[in-house]
């Protein structure tokens, strides 16, 4: 059979058109590594799960539908849990490994996996969700109703969860359906790659690696002010893009790409609602930087431009306008959405980002960051999975007062020395700009 | 007339009324920044297009600086001006 090539917006596009069709999805595995001070006593752990298992208001709604039950393990009482291990003595590597987030293994990959990894010096939880149960704050919602005292109260008064029930469920085979073939597509040899100078990627398994850069408080601090005179609203999030698309840029050079089209997700969550496990209300900005520009201003007059474009984008309803523009797909023949896609959002795909720049839902007022049994978290990095091209992607995110990147990369698609300078260089311009 | 003093308290109270519903579930306390009210970016300026609609007035890019987004005070003050100055 021969399979038509797609050009990488496309793929992109594609992908989060049906899963936004089916129901404001984006299809995804997302993991939340977090290092605590202390080792939490194991049957305190446990006892709290089961609890949240019981109480938790969406979860129960799940489990009554039974739908998902082949991906849940069953004990002797017939409950049924999400994957929950207590690892000793092992790295999180190893636990990565098992947990591994690509498109290539999204089939096996359990819904909600917990993995508790204990060792001398540091204890971990890795958290694994798809995000078709929870969208990338679902992961610190987990945290945050797995510590709240009141769970058995909560009440089911969201209407995203009864979405969840309608239209998510109901359609989970034929996601996968969808996925296999656009794995398929994706692992042609004609599929455009922004950085495809690794044509050997094809017949390799696809792993999803990860470098976790914290930067200190005082550098957080002074950054977030900084950035504060680039632009009061959007300063933090568009230095964080002209940073990183600045390193794309160098990676590629030397090639005519075409300008850099970056999907910046928006979360459209309500922000009272504290349900970890919903339909996912996100959408994206696709910003469009013309190359020129990346190569030419300063990463100070990148980030300016950045913020504009992100401030005019949403004043002009330019979020909804794309959702519109990916959910139209349903009333059109399929060839002529892709024709009219390849015409609208020109450009190839910059990177994945993810900045959250604000509180989270794991800090209390004052910044602290505790786990649901009130261990201080040290370090807190958002892995989400990065499509291919471009096969990397940035995630920023603030926690202890302390800013958290995340470099997430395709296996092959980089070597260890690129992302060293990568991260070097990103610490340095972090610490220069302005 | 309306005072400078009224017009500002009228959009403070809107203006608050906004975030509780839509942004923020706790108490107000108008001397907190946006950030500590655990309003984010994409929050502030839905904050901006509430006001913009409600009060008929166009918060130009380059009046959205530190002094005016320091918090729901600051902000009330500068959209109370911009009526004045219709």
């Amino acid at each position: 059979m021969k399979i038509e090539p797609l050009q990488a917006s496309d793929i992109f596009i594609k992908v989060l058109d049906y899963d936004q069709k089916l129901s404001g999805l984006t299809g995804n595995i997302a993991q939340l590594i977090v290092r605590l001070s202390d080792v939490p006593k194991k049957h305190k752990v446990l006892s709290k799960i089961n609890e949240w298992i019981s109480y938790e208001p969406a979860l129960k709604r799940i489990l009554k539908k039974k739908i998902l039950k082949d991906y849940w393990y069953i004990n002797n009482n017939k409950i049924f849990n999400p994957y929950v291990y207590w690892h000793i003595n092992t790295s999180l590597e190893e636990i990565l490994k098992l947990r591994v987030n690509t498109f290539k293994t999204i089939y096996n990959s359990p819904l909600l996996a917990l993995d508790f990894i204990e060792n001398t010096n540091e204890f971990t939880i890795l958290l694994t969700w798809h995000h078709i149960l929870a969208d990338a704050k679902g992961g610190e919602l987990i945290f945050y109703r797995l510590r709240s005292n009141d769970i058995s109260t909560s009440k089911i008064t969201d209407q995203n969860l009864i979405r969840f029930d309608s239209s998510i469920l109901k359609n989970l085979n034929q996601m996968k359906i969808f996925r296999e073939k656009v794995v398929k597509q994706m692992s042609q040899n004609n599929i455009i790659s922004l950085i495809d100078r690794n044509d050997k990627i094809k017949n390799k398994n696809l792993i999803l690696l990860s470098k976790h850069i914290q930067i200190d408080k005082n550098l957080t601090d002074n950054i977030k002010y900084r950035a504060q005179h680039i632009n009061p609203i959007f300063g933090e999030t568009s230095l964080f893009i002209a940073i990183s698309i600045k390193e794309i840029h160098k990676l590629i050079k030397n090639k005519d790409t075409g300008n850099f089209l970056i999907p910046l997700p928006i979360n459209l969550r309500n922000p009272t609602s504290i349900y970890p496990l919903i339909g996912n209300p996100v959408s994206f900005i696709f910003l469009l930087i013309n190359r020129e520009e990346v190569e030419n201003l300063s990463i100070l007059k990148l980030s300016k431009l950045i913020s504009t474009k992100l401030i005019d984008d949403v004043k002009n309803n330019i979020i909804n306008a794309t959702n519109a523009a990916l959910n139209i797909g349903k009333f059109l023949p399929l060839r002529l959405y892709r024709y009219i896609l390849r015409n609208t959002m020109q450009g190839q795909l910059g990177s994945m980002f993810f900045a959250n720049t604000g509180l989270s839902y794991i800090s209390n007022p004052a910044g602290q960051a505790t786990d649901f049994l009130g261990y201080k978290i040290n370090s807190c990095f958002h892995r989400p999975m990065v499509s291919i091209p471009p096969g990397i992607g940035f995630f920023y995110s603030t926690y202890n007062q302390k800013l958290h990147i995340t470099i997430c990369w395709i296996n092959e698609i980089m070597s260890k020395n690129e992302i060293s300078n990568i991260s070097n260089n990103i610490v340095r311009n972090l610490e220069q700009t302005l | 007339m309306m005072e400078l003093k009224d017009k500002a308290a009228e959009v403070s109270a809107a203006l608050r009324e906004f975030i509780l519903k839509e942004l923020c579930n706790r108490s107000i306390d108008v001397n907190k920044s946006f950030d500590e009210l655990g309003i984010d970016s994409m929050g502030i300026l839905r904050i901006i297009l509430f006001l913009e609609k409600r009060f008929k007035v166009n918060i130009t890019d380059n009046l959205l600086t530190i002094e005016h987004l320091k918090d729901i005070n600051s902000l009330s003050n500068l959209v109370a001006s911009l009526i004045e100055n219709k």
